[in-house]
């Protein structure tokens, strides 16, 4: 189809991507006109509007070419000119993966919790279609301006979500959250500026393009500095240890939809980040910091598992869950092997899909009974069998059980970190075990066992809504097990992309920059002189004079 | 030197507004007290300024031997002066309904303060600047003290007053100690000493400059020039803190960024040094005491020092040969500071109905469901002001700390956003006290008048839309800064 025939539907095709986000915020306007009191018509719109998205994340899925590594779907449109920062979205196959994601994501918990939240109905759904939108335009940015304003405006609605609608200490669990994460993202500010400012000056563009800022080669003084802000935002919002305890109490505050979502695809921006500008940007300190991040991942999966292990609430198992499973992802990221990366990124996948699952299986319950205590069930499986197949499958595949999805990504970032190094595979591996032991443990407390309260003898099974909202989650959760093929397949170029450029760079070389800095066409190329290591162990005077700018 | 002796062009805008000012405190002798003829007139005669004004865009004029230049950067400000005095005469308003009338003389006392800061504004010289400094101040100070009757609005002026005459002594004690080194008030012609002399800078003038930061940091209110701020903004009706906390302050910047922007800034100076002290006690005082008011008056009071040294942080060692980026940073970051405070004090404006003083966080809980447009126009405020996107708070700060980035201040910039961060968690407060916690008062429902609703509206628009696009107030910062040269 010739885009220039058809001339309506080829300039909605021209701005597809722009389409994915401009949707949900008319969606979202369109329920701030509808009157106050009309609460399905609202949840209706929100739930019409995320199909819609997701019906357009699914042809981008179909049309997108899985064998190449450059940005689809791209458009380029002038925003604000003055400082050199553009409206420049595309997708890889790392974003396609997500977008689709988040499209996925959003309607399934719309419908997975469409009875639990009965009040303020207005704000809610207009949120949850902000969030939407933010969501997506964090994945397609390339700009890193455009990037930037989506990474914090979807604060706000999910903000809201935690603190209007979530449990008795959502207020100070919301605050922490939007506490937490701008620590971290006015950082990264600073370091976004300190980086345009340096790119400017080393090559005279003065730009947020992203495949710009990924061709120079900073100094190695600025380039730890900023690589050290960017990744102290993102690890905030992995969440990696030590930065997690954010994460648990916005979890268990949070009402299911935001648990379902902040698991689901929030946490995947912090993963996002490091993939998109932590390693093709600052890729020598990105070196330098593999073992420091393997080492805070590995903890985060010994610490999260047994810190899951022994939670009574049940959306804080969860909660620590997600902070080992997350550790896996980075674990699998600072292996700068294709497999471990294109892995880590499945890996983000799959625990949107089951720990999504989990925290609307956990919602379901805690509908029902209002607790989510794990001692307050026992025995379910008698009442609500449906139910119980349900958990106990999601529950196998987040422990990764082998022909499930859990495993395959898991897998893959193992056998990375084992070309890396043992050191890295080892100590990561109990952490698999672990999962297992908290999730059976979860299982055997909720489902088997004595029946022995008198509130759960009258409960009833999943109704054909709840059914229906788990069906899609637990079909992908099988396919990616048995089959991962189509899923991986989009993944290899951006992982291999990313492995190139890593090991460009495997050695520690040192960049001078000898281009003096009035430099006004575009061609000028950058003068690079790689220098030996070992014959240059000071810093070289450029390094420090650039450094010194950076730390005055 | 004599070009334009008496160019009345060059003063047209200032002369319309002056004539404004007496017009409506003349007719505010014959009509009845409470006419709504005199505010009318004013917002009339403040429009027809803004008018004149803007169709001056893009010429320059040197008038009265070089004492006075108009030029892009003047009418850039005269549109935030009048802009801001013309919301606040809406918002007057409708604060007369729920809280008593005021005097005759508001009316006139607004106009009269705008010429004031008009002045500053296209001031070419010292005295020229300090005349004008003092019209608006002694307006102000009457302003403050509108409510008579209360003691503590009786303090605040009082309070506000000495500390300004105060800062007034500094300023002609430093313009005393330029000219006794200089021997010469106009701002061109110390430009061009400092330059000259950059590698022996004479000591007097070095104090002199001093002396000056030390009274516009007073007027300004950075710290440790700010204790009048918090109880001068309390003591002062509502809409005229409104009014000091972005006309007033923009007339001091304006000031500011001639003088060290511009005029001084050169890194021979210790100036710089002592800028980057003033910004850096601002933005920890201001966002630090902010956390403890429970008066959203005295909040905003430290916030707006907070902002103050947000601000500073972009004059901090900008060199506008080297970059245009400081003082355009602080043009701009002037009009989204004055857009969102001006809405955030609607919306008090608006609450404080009725007898009982309505301004603290208590008085906010539960307003989203008794008022919800009234709420999310408060909540896209104060997202504003903490500086986060798409709001036009974000792009400025974004702006002003890239300046500071630029110049090589990073660690001034990281400190800053760090205490940004204190700012989210109070403004935001305010967003849990209206969202989150149920109303714990039972509010007597106030009047709502169609003008705040629909000022409010419009603020809270060009909050987002300029934070979304803000190429052209962008553009037009860019040339009113360049216009300085």
């Amino acid at each position: 189809m010739n885009a220039q025939d058809l001339t309506f539907f080829g300039s909605i095709w021209a701005h597809w991507l722009s389409w994915t986000i401009l949707i949900p915020v008319l969606g979202a306007l369109a329920i701030a006109i509808v009157p106050k009191d009309r609460h399905t018509l609202m949840k209706g719109i929100a739930l019409v509007v995320s199909l819609v998205v997701l019906a357009m994340g699914l042809t981008i899925w179909f049309s997108f070419d899985p064998d190449s590594a450059a940005f689809q779907f791209a458009e380029n449109m002038k925003w604000i000119p003055g400082i050199g920062a553009a409206y420049l979205v595309g997708i890889d196959g790392m974003s396609m993966m997500l977008l689709v994601l988040t499209a996925f994501l959003t309607p399934i918990a719309l419908v997975g919790t469409w009875t639990s939240v009965t009040e303020k109905m207005k704000g809610y759904t207009a949120s949850i279609l902000m969030l939407e939108a933010g969501m997506i335009g964090v994945f397609i940015a390339r700009d890193l301006f455009l990037f930037y304003i989506f990474w914090e405006a979807m604060l706000i609605p999910m903000y809201l979500l935690i603190g209007v609608w979530g449990g008795p200490r959502r207020v100070y669990a919301a605050v922490k959250f939007i506490l937490y994460t701008l620590v971290g993202s006015f950082l990264m500010l600073i370091a976004i500026l300190a980086l345009y400012f340096l790119h400017g000056r080393l090559t005279g563009i003065y730009t947020f393009d992203l495949a710009a800022l990924e061709q120079i080669a900073l100094p190695f003084g600025p380039q730890m500095w900023l690589f050290l802000a960017f990744t102290f935002a993102f690890c905030i919002k992995v969440p990696l240890w030590p930065f997690h305890t954010w994460l648990p109490d916005a979890h268990v505050e949070a009402p299911t939809f935001g648990s379902v979502i902040l698991a689901g695809v929030l946490l995947k921006m912090g993963t996002y980040g490091l993939l998109r500008f932590s390693l093709p940007i600052f890729p020598i300190a990105a070196t330098i910091a593999v073992p420091w991040m393997a080492t805070l991942a590995i903890i985060g999966i010994i610490y999260g598992g047994l810190v899951a292990w022994v939670q009574k609430d049940i959306k804080s198992l969860v909660a620590y869950s997600s902070v080992a499973h997350l550790g896996f992802v980075v674990l699998g990221i600072f292996t700068f092997r294709a497999e471990g990366l294109s892995g880590s990124i499945l890996q983000m996948v799959n625990h949107g899909l089951s720990t999504g699952a989990l925290f609307i299986l956990v919602g379901y319950i805690y509908q029902r009974r209002h607790t989510r205590e794990i001692s307050e069930f026992g025995g379910l499986a008698r009442v609500m069998p449906i139910y119980a197949a349900f958990l106990l499958v999601v529950a196998f595949s987040s422990a990764g059980l082998p022909g499930l999805n859990g495993f395959v990504g898991e897998f893959l970032i193992l056998i990375a970190a084992f070309q890396v190094s043992p050191w890295m595979a080892i100590p990561a591996i109990p952490g698999i075990i672990i999962a297992a032991l908290y999730l059976l443990r979860m299982v055997r407390g909720i489902l088997w066992g004595p029946l022995d309260k008198e509130e759960n003898k009258v409960l009833k099974d999943l109704n054909l809504r709840e059914i229906v909202t788990m069906v899609p989650l637990l079909f992908f959760i099988v396919f990616i097990g048995v089959f991962p093929k189509p899923f991986l397949r989009p993944l290899e170029p951006v992982a291999a992309k990313i492995e190139k450029r890593m090991s460009s760079v495997r050695q520690p070389v040192r960049y001078v920059i000898e281009t003096p800095t009035t430099v006004e066409s575009e061609e000028q190329e950058i003068q690079l002189k790689a220098e030996e290591p070992a014959s240059d162990t000071e810093p070289t005077e450029s390094d420090e004079l650039h450094s010194a700018e950076m730390v005055k | 030197m004599f070009e334009g002796l008496y160019s009345w062009s060059a003063v047209a805008p200032a002369l319309v507004v002056l004539a404004t000012a007496l017009v409506v405190m003349m007719t505010d002798l014959f009509v009845e007290p409470g006419n709504r003829i005199v505010p009318w007139l004013t917002i009339a005669g403040l429009f027809a300024g803004l008018v004149v004004s803007i169709s001056m865009w893009g010429t320059e004029e040197v008038a009265f031997s070089g004492a006075w230049k108009i030029g892009a950067f003047s009418i850039y400000f005269y549109c935030i002066f009048i802009v801001a005095a013309i919301i606040t005469i809406f918002f007057s308003m409708s604060h007369e309904e729920r809280r008593g009338r005021f005097p005759g003389e508001y009316w006139s006392l607004i106009p009269f303060s705008v010429v004031g800061m008009m002045v500053m504004a296209s001031a070419a010289d010292l005295i020229t600047l300090i005349i004008g400094l003092e019209t608006m101040s002694l307006c102000a100070y009457v302003m403050v003290g509108l409510n008579r009757g209360d003691k503590r609005s009786s303090e605040g002026a009082l309070k506000y007053f000495l500390l300004g005459a105060f800062a007034s002594a500094f300023l002609l004690y430093g313009t005393a100690f330029i000219y006794g080194s200089v021997i010469t008030t106009r701002f061109a012609e110390i430009t061009v000493f400092v330059s000259a002399h950059s590698n022996a800078i004479p000591f007097n003038l070095q104090v002199g400059a001093i002396l000056l930061l030390v009274g516009l940091g007073f007027k300004v209110a950075a710290v440790p020039f700010h204790m009048w701020a918090p109880d001068a903004y309390q003591a002062a009706p509502t809409p005229v803190t409104g009014f000091m906390a972005t006309a007033i302050k923009a007339a001091g910047f304006a000031a500011i960024v001639k003088i060290f922007g511009l005029m001084l800034a050169t890194s021979a100076l210790v100036l710089q040094d002592l800028i980057w002290w003033l910004a850096l006690l601002s933005m920890i005082v201001g966002n630090f005491a902010a956390v403890m008011q429970m008066n959203l008056k005295r909040m905003l009071a430290y916030s707006s020092i907070a902002h103050v040294g947000y601000l500073l942080t972009a004059i901090v060692g900008s060199d506008p040969g080297v970059s245009l980026q400081g003082g355009t940073g602080v043009l701009f970051y002037l009009v989204s500071y004055a857009l969102m405070t001006l809405g955030a004090f609607g919306v008090l404006i608006i609450i404080g109905g009725g007898e009982d003083r309505r301004e603290t966080l208590v008085d906010m809980t539960g307003l989203a469901s008794k008022s919800p447009g009234l709420a999310l126009a408060m909540t896209i405020f104060m997202v504003s002001m903490s500086g986060i996107p798409p709001t036009i708070g974000f792009f400025g700060k974004f702006y002003v700390f890239g300046a500071a980035v630029q110049s090589g201040y990073t660690g001034l910039a990281v400190i800053g956003i760090l205490t940004s961060v204190v700012g989210v968690f109070y403004y935001l407060r305010v967003v849990v006290n209206m969202y989150m916690k149920p109303a714990e008062k039972s509010f007597v429902p106030w009047r709502r008048s169609r003008i705040s609703d629909i000022t409010l509206g419009v603020l809270a628009a060009a909050v987002l839309y300029i934070g979304i696009f803000p190429q052209s107030l962008l553009d037009l910062a860019r040339s009113a800064f360049k216009s300085l040269f």
